[in-house]
């Protein structure tokens, strides 16, 4: 009987050691965040009275974490405007950031799209001050966070980075060039571009109309593989040269999209808002792509729009 | 001869609903196979028991109080709930994930252990008992946080994304191949336990007994109230450990979660032959109930060309179905010729005789 036991237990060591062999465990997450980045820089592009009787101070962002990055002013803290001779003012309302979409390096912008679904509200990018006027020698800090690289809806605050803008206001730039601030060689795509997505499905653009109200975009799926899937895209916003990236943001997995069988196409459209005054323009696009509500960006150029 | 044959369809009519839905569920099977080349790969046929851990466990839970004559409307809350719950705990941090899951698990025999006190020594119908229940969970998710909170643990995520490669259909070496996830092994040896219990434990005999005719059970002395009680526990249980699987599978915790999992489950369960008015039924009917309704899922995703809506359509179609079988069966059942019905009894005698003397 001991020996029928003692069998039984090596069989069962063996068993364990070797079934241990098939057992994968999943990589440690890199704890690694891009605070190298310079992050985001901040222009002032105009210095007025506002409604509230106040100066409001007009700012354009620019992107230079050198990754793909979406920015927001802390909500818990205001802007401080310190003058020339050093006095501090506390600036509460800040309308500081990308609106939550991610924008490629490079680019600036001065507006973004708020508010609801229902009742989007065009916001330009600002701080308003309670002082009478912006002495000579003041500068404008504003703390915010911002967050770069893929977006993983299962990890959205990955590689988010708290940071501090300073505002010169002394140098005041009242036409910057938009979209682009600073080129980055292969960074802009063509519009046509075949973009390889999650399990191999090939994403095209394949057509884009101006409607009444903005554009609207035409996407192919190409699934060769032998399994049905789909690609999120969610609904992409487009930028031009106004300077205001026109789109509200929703998390890129929300909007559906159709599921393309194996070995077939699928194709869908999504439209976004922009007046037609607007020129160009790009769409920076995020793309399910590796595994699943992870997205890559890219930025397609349909400046000929 | 003829009386032989009667008495042997007689005595497998019992497993005709879990026939049909084993057969149901091998054609549309092998349907997709024909239909579509993928779904020959072994790792979709896995991926069934990967896709929805959560719905299984729940399920094996919700058998055993419809066996009992009961039903519970609470599960979807009692998941959604165990979900923020422990996404709250673990952002809170401070407390080791294990703990966390086993304070899930008591917060979820708690809860069943109240709605089945309800049930049993307050007289309050299952149905209002446990929608009450629901009522409470899904509240006390939003009282927790109005938003979804994300799950950062290495346990969740080895508990996720962990493969267990399948010997003979993977290679160790290059850890390729088919496999299935730690949660369908969880969910397996669930399943397991519970076949045992429902049919190899007084417990679970008694779950049948309770279920078939509760006067009568109570007239043979057994315990029908610590019965009645011990099932909705278990439930909440089950409902608990499928909301630890969610969370695990989707790494957060939402109020949102699990929205009218309940009819879900029942149906799965009802699809898998359990009888809605307790006492008939098998576990193991469950597992193919509930692979019926992935299957269904997984064909319509090979389309592609369906609205995910008819995914509940099926399965209402489904359900409909096998409660008409059974409403069948149950009428055949009652027009059985006499001599029959006093053989059966005859038998029942003797096994309940046998099983006393063992």
């Amino acid at each position: 009987m001991r020996v029928v036991k003692t069998v039984v237990s090596l069989l069962v060591c063996g068993l364990v050691l070797e079934g241990c062999g098939y057992v994968v465990l999943p990589p440690e997450a890199s704890a690694e965040a891009s605070t190298a980045s310079r992050g985001w820089a901040a222009i002032a592009t105009g210095i007025g009275p506002s409604e509230q009787s106040s100066v409001r101070i007009d700012v354009t962002i620019r992107n230079d974490s050198g990754d793909w990055s979406s920015m927001e002013a802390a909500t818990d803290r205001p802007a401080v405007l310190t003058a020339g001779d050093g006095a501090t003012t506390d600036c509460d309302i800040v309308r500081v950031g990308t609106g939550g979409h991610r924008l490629a390096p490079g680019f600036q912008m001065r507006g973004y799209v708020g508010g609801t679904k229902a009742e989007p509200v065009s916001e330009l990018i600002r701080v308003e001050c309670p002082v009478a006027e912006v002495t000579p020698g003041s500068r404008l800090a504003i703390d915010y966070t911002y967050a770069t690289g893929e977006y993983n809806y299962y990890d959205p605050d990955a590689n988010t980075v708290a940071s501090r803008l300073e505002v010169d206001l002394d140098a005041v730039t009242s036409d910057p060039t938009y979209p682009i601030g600073e080129p980055i060689d292969g960074l802009v795509q063509p519009a046509d571009l075949t973009i390889t997505a999650i399990n191999g499905v090939e994403l095209t653009l394949i057509g884009r109309e101006r409607t009444d109200s903005g554009l609207e975009f035409t996407w192919q799926t190409n699934n060769a593989g032998e399994y049905p899937s789909s690609v999120h895209i969610g609904n992409p916003p487009v930028i031009g040269n106004d300077g205001i990236l026109y789109g509200l943001y929703q998390s890129p997995d929300i909007a559906s999209v159709p599921i393309t069988p194996p070995a077939e196409r699928a194709s869908w459209t999504t439209e976004v808002d922009v007046p037609a005054d607007v020129g160009g323009l790009y769409i920076p696009l995020p793309v399910e792509s590796k595994k699943q509500r992870l997205f890559v960006y890219y930025v397609l150029d349909i400046t000929d729009s | 001869m003829s009386t032989a044959i009667a008495l042997r369809l007689s005595r497998y009519r019992r497993f005709a609903p879990l026939a049909v839905t084993i057969i149901l569920f091998s054609l549309t099977y092998a349907y997709g196979a024909m239909a579509y080349e993928g779904m020959r790969d072994p790792q979709v046929f896995l991926n069934l028991f990967r896709a929805a851990p959560f719905l299984l466990i729940s399920a094996i839970g919700m058998t055993f109080v419809i066996l009992s004559g009961g039903i519970d409307l609470s599960v979807g809350g009692v998941v959604a709930l165990t979900t923020v719950a422990s996404a709250a705990l673990l952002r809170a941090g401070g407390i080791d994930p294990w703990i966390i899951m086993l304070l899930m698990l008591v917060m979820g025999i708690t809860i069943g252990a109240a709605m089945g006190f309800f049930i049993t020594f307050l007289k309050v119908q299952p149905f209002i008992a446990t929608l009450a229940g629901l009522w409470v969970a899904r509240g006390l998710c939003f009282w927790i946080s109005d938003d979804a909170i994300p799950i950062h643990n290495r346990l969740y995520d080895v508990l996720a994304q962990t493969r267990i490669l399948i010997p003979g259909l993977a290679d160790p070496t290059t850890k390729q191949g088919e496999f299935i996830s730690v949660m369908v092994v969880v969910e397996l040896v669930v399943l397991v336990v519970a076949i045992f219990v429902a049919h190899f434990m007084r417990f679970g005999r008694t779950v049948y007994a309770v279920g078939g005719n509760e006067h009568s059970a109570r007239l043979m002395g057994l315990p029908v109230n610590r019965t009645k009680m011990l099932v909705y526990t278990l439930n909440g249980f089950c409902s608990a450990l499928a909301g630890i699987a969610l969370s695990v599978d989707v790494s957060s915790g939402h109020g949102l979660y699990a929205v009218g999992m309940e009819l879900t489950v029942i149906a799965a369960v009802v699809i898998g032959g359990t009888l809605l008015t307790g006492g008939v039924g098998y576990v193991f009917g469950t597992l193919f109930g509930v692979l019926l309704i992935l299957v269904v899922q997984t064909l319509i995703q090979f389309n592609g060309q369906l609205s995910s809506w008819w995914t509940p359509i099926v399965v209402g179609l489904l359900t409909l179905i096998f409660i008409g079988i059974q409403s069948l069966l149950a009428t055949e059942a009652s027009r059985r010729p006499a001599f029959l019905r006093s053989l059966g009894r005859a038998k029942a005698a003797d096994a309940a005789t046998g099983e006393r003397a063992l």
